[in-house]
């Protein structure tokens, strides 16, 4: 680590290597869901990077690793109780609509409804609902392809699900 | 998918990889901080020149003693548990003179209480004016050394916000009022409550909601 914050990439990325085992060990064993799990060792991982100009070469690492993936971990709770509380997912869009426009799941193509509705999105909720719900993207990986922080992506995708909410509501009344 | 996605967030991480100032050690930074105390402690008592019975009056009545005690506990180990809060892995050391420093101040300001009410320690007849120019004091002589250890308390990695500000207040405005603590000739219970214990208390009560926004802005 005292070598990360001198600046040297090749150490920093084999010791983010070297704990990432230990970081899924620490997470798995509070999050059973493996895509959830690994969205919060992403969250650790960044929040590892903020943090690292408080580390201390005279102090040991263990203890100032697991307290920072500690609260990591919490605070990703927290944001997952906080999003699952106000977003909707596609499932749930899709409960909105009429039977009829629901999207068929064998195929994995959107029903006309659905697509249309995406079409009236602004283009940034569009890109960042569509880069989370059908592609399948970790906040953080759709964050880092639409070059915003994930804070913002999430803003567009909540944006984004009540718009869509909104325009399903309105097709069928 | 997300597992790759953790390696390609492992190498954006890695990617023009910045150097960072290390944050300097808890015992640097607390000696600055300290430092300030002692500079401003002397400037204040040059500035107030020759006081009559100031040290007689801390060991002449025990109630002072106790909120010297009370206040001393509240200062330096609320500034120890502030500087501890943002800087992972020195949570145990945090936890306990956090519990340190606020057992200093509800002692004292319990018995500081306790001696008001009933009478104990004089001073009952002064008037108000006189506390509330104490309080202005120890918030002023807060200013330097508690505005450095919120400073310091910025640069680190802050894991909960709002009870790190909480003892971040205490431990800055405890160090303004055992300066004025420390000084100040006049006698009374009800004066030691409001016009020095009560800085600590009411400063960190307003200043929590503030600081603790500011925290979790910039110090994660």
């Amino acid at each position: 680590m005292a070598a990360a914050q001198a600046g040297d990439a090749d150490q920093y990325r084999a010791l983010l290597e070297e704990i990432l085992p230990v970081l899924r060990g620490l997470v798995r064993a509070r999050v059973r869901d493996s895509g959830a799990a690994e969205d919060v060792v992403q969250n650790v991982l960044l929040s590892i990077h903020r943090a690292r100009h408080t580390f201390r070469p005279e102090r040991p690492f263990g203890p100032w690793l697991r307290a920072i993936a500690r609260n990591a971990v919490v605070d990703s709770f927290r944001q997952v109780g906080r999003r699952l509380e106000r977003e909707v997912g596609v499932e749930a869009i899709d409960q909105l609509a009429a039977p009829e426009a629901r999207r068929p799941p064998e195929d994995g193509t959107l029903s006309p409804r659905l697509e249309q509705a995406l079409k009236s999105l602004p283009e940034k909720q569009r890109q960042a609902v569509e880069l989370i719900q059908l592609q399948g993207l970790s906040v953080a990986e759709a964050a880092a392809v639409a070059r915003v922080s994930a804070g913002a992506l999430k803003v567009r995708a909540h944006r984004g699900y009540k718009a869509l909410r909104r325009a399903l509501a309105g097709v069928d009344h | 998918m997300t597992s790759r996605g953790t390696r390609g967030l492992i190498e954006s991480l890695v990617a023009d990889l910045p150097p960072v100032r290390r944050l300097p050690s808890l015992r640097g930074l607390l000696a600055v901080v300290l430092a300030l105390w002692v500079a401003d402690f002397i400037a204040y008592r040059l500035m107030r020149g020759p006081i009559d019975g100031s040290l007689e009056r801390l060991t002449a009545s025990w109630g002072v003693g106790i909120v010297v005690l009370g206040l001393g506990l509240a200062a330096f180990c609320g500034a120890i548990a502030g500087l501890a809060a943002g800087m992972p892995g020195r949570e145990t050391l945090g936890r306990v003179t956090r519990c340190l420093a606020l057992l200093g101040l509800g002692f004292a300001s319990a018995i500081a209480l306790a001696s008001s009410v009933t009478g104990v320690d004089g001073g009952a007849g002064m008037p108000i004016h006189l506390d509330g120019l104490c309080f202005s004091k120890a918030i002023m002589m807060a200013l330097l050394p508690g505005g450095a250890l919120l400073v310091f308390l910025l640069m680190g990695w802050v894991q909960r916000p709002m009870s790190s500000a909480a003892i971040a207040l205490v431990g800055a405005f405890g160090l303004g009022a055992l300066t004025v603590h420390l000084v100040c000739p006049l006698p009374g219970a009800r004066h030691m409550l409001i016009g020095h214990l009560g800085a600590p208390v009411v400063m960190s009560l307003l200043g929590l909601l503030p600081l603790g926004l500011l925290l979790r802005r910039f110090a994660r």
